[in-house]
């Protein structure tokens, strides 16, 4: 095992010399690399002595994998002492590194480490048997004893039960998983997968279930559309597929609303074990540091390249757990938000040259030039996968709200929104984006709370024909200041407008005055309680609290024992007027601090 | 509880002056350390921020931390019923709604003692970053409060210049225009009028004189005063006690004709 810590330049920092010695070797290899398919691994040992690298180090992992875990302390001691022995800088690192898994020095040895020189385009691929049976074996041994238990996985430690042969009922569960699971955390979606489950057993269930009930269920994953297809999507695979997801990805990718690709690929091989490759942000991961794929990964040529690379790398015996076992590898083990230090530690020095794949002479086009600084960690796996260097900044945009809270003593006005765009269908407080209230006054700026009261008076006669201001008698109405969400994509601000109305408003209908473009929105009075209860999204949850924090204050303020004075309203005013003048106040230069 | 006798109780009738008309309630953070006030003026403009330390009160207690909300023209008006020589005394529990205060006359045994009740005020602390200014003025104080005095009846404001060679306050208005300039004089035999300038860069800014003017109801505090500027941050104008100190800060006027 001290093999693969000893080797040729010990204790120095891997240099862009060395890679590029070590570049050259593949080169003069070539000519005598054609072995490939039924060479054994102990092909790749054999010729260790002549490589310059130490690739016979993976061999030799491979050769002890079923011991690998009594094999740990022993190498964690070498670990210490040759760092010890060799650079000081390289101390903290490696004691840090020895906390990754064992599978990290698999894939550690695995990877091909190298930005600078050329290769050809196959040298990204895994061409050989040898090469993908060392992947194979090494990643499903490492994935049968560390992966994570998750509700929706049947595997070493969740063995299948009796509901699950149920024709369809893996790929369901499988299906409501992945389409969970995207752009949101395993973690936070275990609990929402469990309430699913529980409400809507199986496909015929959920397709029979109300949209109303899904966005309830789906509130705080965000990004609603997803459930509005996993319910779309339901009702397709009932009337269609008799309520059985079919087991082509290329149908399901193309019949199913919501799946993709990706998804395609991991329900058919997690459910059915049908040998279909998946690419995501884990397996890229996994993928780049094991081909050495220095292209940006956020090119489509280059997503492309993981895509063949994963399907190069099928598992014919076991589909569904490798696949499951490249997508765990990535999103445990490389993390990218903690890696970089901590890996380096781990892969520090392992420059395996594993060029049993050669290619062509062609050149790869797609792997970006080695920038400044990541010269500095040549040769460490930890540099891929690769982004582009300079990216714009990511564009966000800023969307500001007029919010109405309107409420009779005993309910608040709800609206739904349009079945498109953001937040599509979803319930919420009668609201009107200030970029359509700007270019209808064209006005530039609807800074003050007078100008917005009343763009938003006018916005609720024009939408739903409700005149709070002329038809009701002892309106109230406060500016209750602001709230912000970030959507992931849009910083939107909610100002926020309280206006009590008459009891009576509530049973008035919908009339229109004008015609509004959109049609006329659907409208709910809601109570307290049902508001509470309903699908309703973080962002109008938030103006809710808000809302709720006022009138907390200002029962206190009437109520207490002493005087209470806060910030009143004269004071904002006299800050105008002072303002007019030029003179600046002082909460443009001290922020306000917590007691 | 807060116990706090301080010997010369004139002392605190001149700060009250020096706030009152600046703020008109505010909270007395009593900890350990002593007696702080941090208030903003009603349109925010302009920052009261006093410290009286444990150590200019004799004895000086306060197991607890404590805020007292006061109303500053009430606590104004009891502190005039005590005499210039009074030892004043504060007291409060930590629960209760009042401030008591006892006023000793050594010479004719007079004890007078007063309660004022005392409110919840919501106020918001603001902090203040630590900031290295580009221009500082020492000065007499007595010499700031009379060129505040005297250029607000030119003008609404008072442009500020620090060179190295000295500070220039000039005002424009209706009527005419007029400006004060003090060279920089450290070697004058009377050190407590000298005009001392530190400078990194010199600055030019504008602030309104009605404040300025108002900061200086705390000249009694102390003989000297400080201003210290940079441009586009609001003026400190410090004024140092024995124990303590009482601290305004101006935001300046911007878009002024300069």
């Amino acid at each position: 095992m001290t093999m693969a810590f000893s080797e040729p330049q010990q204790g120095s920092r891997p240099t862009r010399k060395a890679a590029t010695k070590a570049a050259l070797a593949i080169r003069n290899d070539a000519t005598d690399s054609q072995d490939d398919a039924n060479s054994p691994p102990k092909v790749a040992s054999a010729r260790s002595t002549k490589a310059d690298k130490s690739e016979d180090a993976f061999a030799e992992i491979m050769a002890n994998r079923p011991r690998i875990k009594a094999v740990t302390p022993q190498r964690k001691t070498s670990t210490l002492t040759d760092a010890a022995l060799s650079d000081n800088t390289y101390t903290t690192g490696s004691t840090l590194g020895d906390a990754m898994p064992d599978m990290e020095d698999l894939v550690a040895e695995a990877a091909k480490v190298r930005i600078a020189g050329e290769h050809s385009p196959d040298y990204h691929r895994f061409l050989t048997t040898a090469s993908r049976q060392r992947i194979h074996d090494g990643l499903l041994a490492w994935y049968d004893i560390n992966h994570r238990k998750l509700p929706w996985r049947r595997d070493y430690h969740s063995p299948v039960k009796e509901e699950d042969k149920v024709p369809g009922q893996r790929a369901y569960e499988v299906w409501v998983s992945e389409i969970m699971c995207q752009q949101t955390q395993v973690g936070t979606v275990i609990p929402y997968f469990n309430t699913w489950m529980a409400k809507w057993p199986t496909i015929a269930a959920l397709a029979a279930a109300d949209i109303e009930e899904v966005n309830k269920v789906w509130t705080g994953l965000g990004y609603y559309s997803r459930a509005s297809r996993l319910h779309a999507g339901a009702q397709k695979v009932l009337k269609e597929f008799n309520g059985v997801l079919p087991s082509d990805p290329v149908l399901l990718e193309k019949e199913v609303p919501g799946v993709g690709r990706y998804t395609a690929g991991a329900i058919v091989s997690h459910a059915y074990n049908v040998p279909a490759e998946l690419v995501d942000g884990n397996v890229i991961r996994v993928l780049s540091r094991l081909r050495a794929i220095g292209g940006d990964v956020k090119s489509p040529k280059v997503i492309d390249l993981h895509w063949r690379v994963a399907k190069d790398l099928l598992n014919l015996d076991r589909p569904g757990c490798f696949n499951q076992a490249l997508m765990e590898m990535g999103a445990v083990v490389i993390d990218l938000k903690r890696s970089r230090k901590e890996a380096i530690g781990a892969s520090k020095k392992r420059e395996t040259v594993d060029d049993t794949d050669k290619g062509t002479d062609e050149k790869c086009e797609l792997c970006l030039p080695e920038t400044e600084t990541e010269g500095k960690e040549q040769g460490l796996v930890t540099q891929y996968p690769r982004k582009a260097v300079k990216k714009a900044p990511r564009e966000e945009e800023h969307r500001t709200t007029n919010t109405v809270t309107g409420e009779t003593k005993s309910a608040f006005l709800l609206v739904k929104r349009p079945e498109k765009g953001l937040l599509a269908g979803m319930w919420e407080f009668p609201t009107v984006e200030q970029d359509q209230l700007q270019a209808r006054h064209k006005i530039s700026s609807l800074s003050t709370y007078k100008q917005r009261s009343e763009s938003s008076r006018e916005y609720l006669v024009d939408m739903l024909g409700m005149d709070l201001v002329m038809s009701c008698k002892d309106i109230q109405r406060r500016d209750l200041g602001s709230v912000q969400h970030l959507f992931s994509h849009i910083r939107k601000t909610y100002h926020v407008e309280w206006v009590l109305v008459q009891e009576e408003t509530k049973d008035q209908e919908v009339k229109l005055v004008k015609s509004p473009k959109q049609g006329v929105p659907e409208i709910e009075w809601l109570s307290t309680d049902e508001l509470g209860a309903a699908a309703i999204p973080t962002g109008i949850n938030k103006t809710y609290q808000l809302l709720q924090k006022w009138k907390e204050s200002n029962e206190s303020l009437s109520g207490g024992k002493r005087k209470v004075i806060g910030a009143d309203a004269a004071a904002k005013k006299k800050v105008k007027k002072e303002s007019e003048n030029g003179q600046a106040t002082l909460s443009a230069f001290f922020a306000p601090r917590a007691k | 509880m807060l116990e706090a006798r301080l010997q010369t109780g004139a002392l605190l009738k001149k700060v009250l002056e020096a706030i009152k008309e600046l703020i008109t309630d505010a909270n007395f953070d009593c900890s350990d350390n002593g007696i702080a006030l941090q208030a903003m003026d009603n349109s925010h403009v302009a920052l009261v921020a006093l410290l009286l330390r444990h150590d200019g009160f004799e004895p000086y207690r306060c197991d607890r931390s404590l805020a007292l909300g006061v109303n500053l023209v009430s606590l104004s008006k009891i502190l005039r019923c005590a005499g210039n020589d009074d030892i004043i005394t504060l007291k409060a529990d930590d629960t209760a709604d009042v401030l008591s205060l006892t006023f000793e006359n050594t010479d004719n045994d007079r004890i007078s003692e007063y309660e004022l009740k005392l409110m919840d005020i919501d106020s918001e602390h603001l902090g203040i970053p630590d900031t290295t200014y580009e221009a500082v003025v020492q000065m007499s104080s007595a010499e700031f409060a009379r060129i505040c005095k005297d250029l607000q009846v030119l003008s609404d404001s008072v442009q500020i210049d620090v060179t190295k060679e000295g500070v220039k306050f000039a005002a424009k208005g209706e009527l005419g225009s007029g400006a004060v300039t003090l060279k920089q004089n450290g070697n004058v035999d009377k050190e407590e009028e000298a005009t001392l300038i530190e400078l990194q860069q010199n600055v030019s800014l504008n602030f309104s004189l009605k404040y300025l003017v108002n900061f200086t109801k705390a000249t009694p505090l102390a003989s000297r005063v400080s201003l210290s500027m940079s441009s586009e941050v609001p003026l400190l104008v410090e004024y140092k006690m024995e124990a303590g100190y009482i601290r305004y800060y101006l935001a300046p006027k911007i878009g002024e004709d300069n």
